[in-house]
């Protein structure tokens, strides 16, 4: 008891150090506790061997990513010493900016149409958007799909033509914008015989793509799926027609046509996945060869059964086509009846991955996470989480890329 | 060295009872807290939650408050009773051995209480899982869920700093926190109540650092290096001002 009393400063010292030291670091080395493993539902992960999926799992104040490569799963997870802003716009969802090189598009008006560009590599709320202009001839305002369907971007140079629909008989053009101008450039005038006549009429544009260096027009023809592909200097360079790709459509009501769509450059492969009008759970993906002129070469029917999309927060939706099979990454929501009784924030989701052959599903597996801890919040309380919960509250898959 | 040796653990053991209980307060009152807190209607909060809305925030602050309390209360019990400060100053060692000891202690003591607030942290987070597990099973527990919980929660970032300049911080704060209200009580007794500007400077400081912390608003490393180094500088400060007290006897 003396020699306690005595030497009280180093008996108190040393369990206080190492305390201090134990307390912290075991929280901090406990990073790498999180769940990150993929599971098989169907067939065999070595079919994953000719691809690299990569993403992160992140939140503003840490990020667990991961890449699975050569059917192997590698992850790490890296704090940030400062909350780091959640990557805005990866994803197009109808009606918000449409983001492509860092930059987020924003389309308005009719005729003349004034597009705001954005640059959000920094920050998406400080940045005022700058401004410019397309003057066309175009005299209609029914459209397919929202505006920024019509926007592609080729080097870093943007290009644009005005999705609009059947209707339409006169011109229509694909424009460019060289960098500083604030008016955009004629490329290409064209416009359809088909649609000269009302009866005849049925050529519909329903967006812009590219692929490698090459502009692809996506065009609905009565209900077949017409490309047309252009040199960025405006030469026709092909065409193809993939018939009755599009439901047979009874009444006339207004109908829009969204779709994604999935480029493989080094294969000059474009891959577009379109939602069904009638089953908004199933898509239709076609996959088209552009390395001489243009061939569709895969039809895939995707049904999410009993699952909706994952549209709380930004979902992940990533396609590839490579080596004659084509491989999905998606985000998806549990929606069988068991979960039904929960709020739709509340049920889990899911990093799906499918490989199709042939038209065929392979493979399925998932990459499990804790993501579906973070929605516990919302299992007993009806509140829906705003904006502000992305990456405060809720975790998100991010920067996923498929190659 | 001996000396100030000797100095330091007859602190240390002159206050180590009052200090033991504070401690464990510390360590008790979050683990109740959070026990009551706890129930079937709040299943889906996470631990940073809980931990906030069952009060033990506000408790750790009045424990601070507390412990510096009773520093203040150590200084003064020299004046009162055995009127041991008139001791002290006859012994036959430098007036700076004296006063370092004493405030050697007051930082010992301080980070005594910090390592048991953070063991209540880990045992609370334990005791709140053991607690929604009896209520409903696993299936509201997170997994990873104090690590998760100390890098959402802007508290407990303060609890468990990650950074560098984070822990800068932290130091800065305690010593600047420690060190003022020692000198505080020295100027009241020295009758220098200009010193208390710099007290009131320090705390002020201190209040703002940790209201940018809280509030996750210092983005850029020179804003923490800056308060740091302020806090640094005026700790020096009460330093050499307090030996300088306590080297002429204005003390007493």
């Amino acid at each position: 008891m003396r020699l306690l009393k005595k030497h009280l400063a180093i008996f108190l010292i040393l369990p206080i150090v190492i305390g201090i030291g134990f307390l912290n670091i075991n929280i901090y080395a406990s990073k790498d506790n999180g769940t990150m493993y993929l599971k098989d539902h169907k067939g065999d992960r070595s079919v994953l061997q000719d691809i690299t999926i990569e993403g992160e799992l992140r939140d503003v104040f840490h990020s667990t990513s991961f890449k699975l490569e050569k059917s192997e799963l590698k992850t790490d997870t890296l704090i940030y010493s400062y909350p780091n802003d959640m990557p805005y716009g990866l994803y197009y969802i109808p009606g918000r900016p449409l983001t492509m090189n860092g930059v987020a598009y924003e389309v308005m008006g009719n005729r003349t149409f004034d597009i705001y560009e954005r640059n959000i590599e920094n920050s998406l709320v400080t940045n005022s958007p700058s401004q410019s202009t397309v003057s066309t001839n175009v005299m209609s305002r029914f459209y397919t799909n929202q505006l920024e369907y019509g926007l592609t971007e080729i080097d870093g140079t943007p290009y644009f033509t005005v999705v609009l629909d059947e209707s339409h008989a006169g011109e229509n053009g694909i424009y460019t914008k060289s960098s500083q101008s604030f008016i955009w450039d004629i490329v290409k005038y064209y416009r359809f015989e088909e649609n000269q006549d009302p009866d005849t009429s049925n050529i519909a544009v329903l967006g812009l793509e590219s692929v490698g260096d090459t502009l692809v027009l996506i065009l609905k023809n009565e209900n077949n799926l017409s490309v047309k592909t252009y040199s960025t200097v405006g030469f026709e360079l092909g065409e193809t027609t993939l018939p009755n790709f599009f439901e047979e459509q009874n009444d006339s009501s207004f109908k829009e046509y969204p779709y994604e769509a999935f480029p493989n450059d080094d294969e000059m492969l474009l891959t577009l996945s379109f939602q069904t009008n009638s089953a908004p759970l199933q898509r239709d993906i076609v996959t088209i060869d552009f390395s001489e002129g243009a061939e569709v070469i895969d039809v895939v029917e995707l049904l999410l059964d009993e699952i909706t999309l994952n549209t709380v927060t930004e979902p992940t939706s990533k396609m590839l086509y490579k080596n004659n099979k084509l491989f999905i990454a998606k985000t998806v929501r549990d929606d069988r009846p068991s979960m039904r009784n929960l709020n739709q924030i509340a049920r889990p989701v899911y990093f799906v991955i499918y490989v199709y052959e042939d038209g065929k599903l392979i493979y399925q597996g998932e990459l499990v996470s804790d993501f579906n801890d973070d929605i516990l919040l919302y299992k007993t309380d009806s509140t829906t989480p705003g904006p502000s919960s992305n990456g405060v509250q809720l975790r998100n898959f991010v920067n996923v890329t498929i190659e | 060295m001996e000396s100030f040796y000797r100095l330091l653990n007859y602190e240390i053991s002159s206050m180590i009872k009052g200090v033991l209980l504070i401690c464990f307060l510390t360590l008790i009152l979050p683990v109740i807290l959070i026990y009551r807190t706890v129930g079937s209607h709040n299943l889906n909060e996470r631990f940073e939650e809980i931990y906030a809305s069952s009060g033990t925030i506000v408790v750790f602050y009045l424990l601070i408050v507390i412990l510096l309390t009773y520093y203040i209360l150590r200084v003064y019990s020299g004046y009162w009773g055995n009127k041991s400060i008139y001791t002290f100053l006859t012994l036959p060692v430098n007036r700076r051995v004296i006063y370092l000891s004493k405030l050697s202690a007051f930082m010992i003591c301080f980070l005594l209480f910090y390592v048991t607030k953070i063991l209540s942290v880990h045992i609370g987070y334990h005791v709140f899982i053991l607690r929604v597990d009896r209520i409903a099973g696993n299936e509201f527990i997170m997994n990873n869920g104090l690590f998760l919980a100390v890098l959402r929660s802007n508290y407990l970032q303060i609890l468990f700093p990650y950074s560098f300049h984070a822990i800068l911080s932290n130091i800065a704060i305690v010593i600047c926190l420690v060190t003022s209200v020692y000198y505080a009580a020295l100027c009241e007794r020295s009758q220098k109540y200009l010193g208390f500007i710099f007290v009131i400077l320090s705390v002020g400081l201190t209040v703002f650092v940790l209201i940018d912390r809280i509030n996750r608003t210092i983005y850029d490393n020179s804003g923490w290096y800056i308060s740091s180094g302020f806090l640094l500088v005026l700790s020096l400060f009460f330093i050499w001002h307090s030996i300088k007290l306590y080297k002429r006897g204005a003390i007493v």
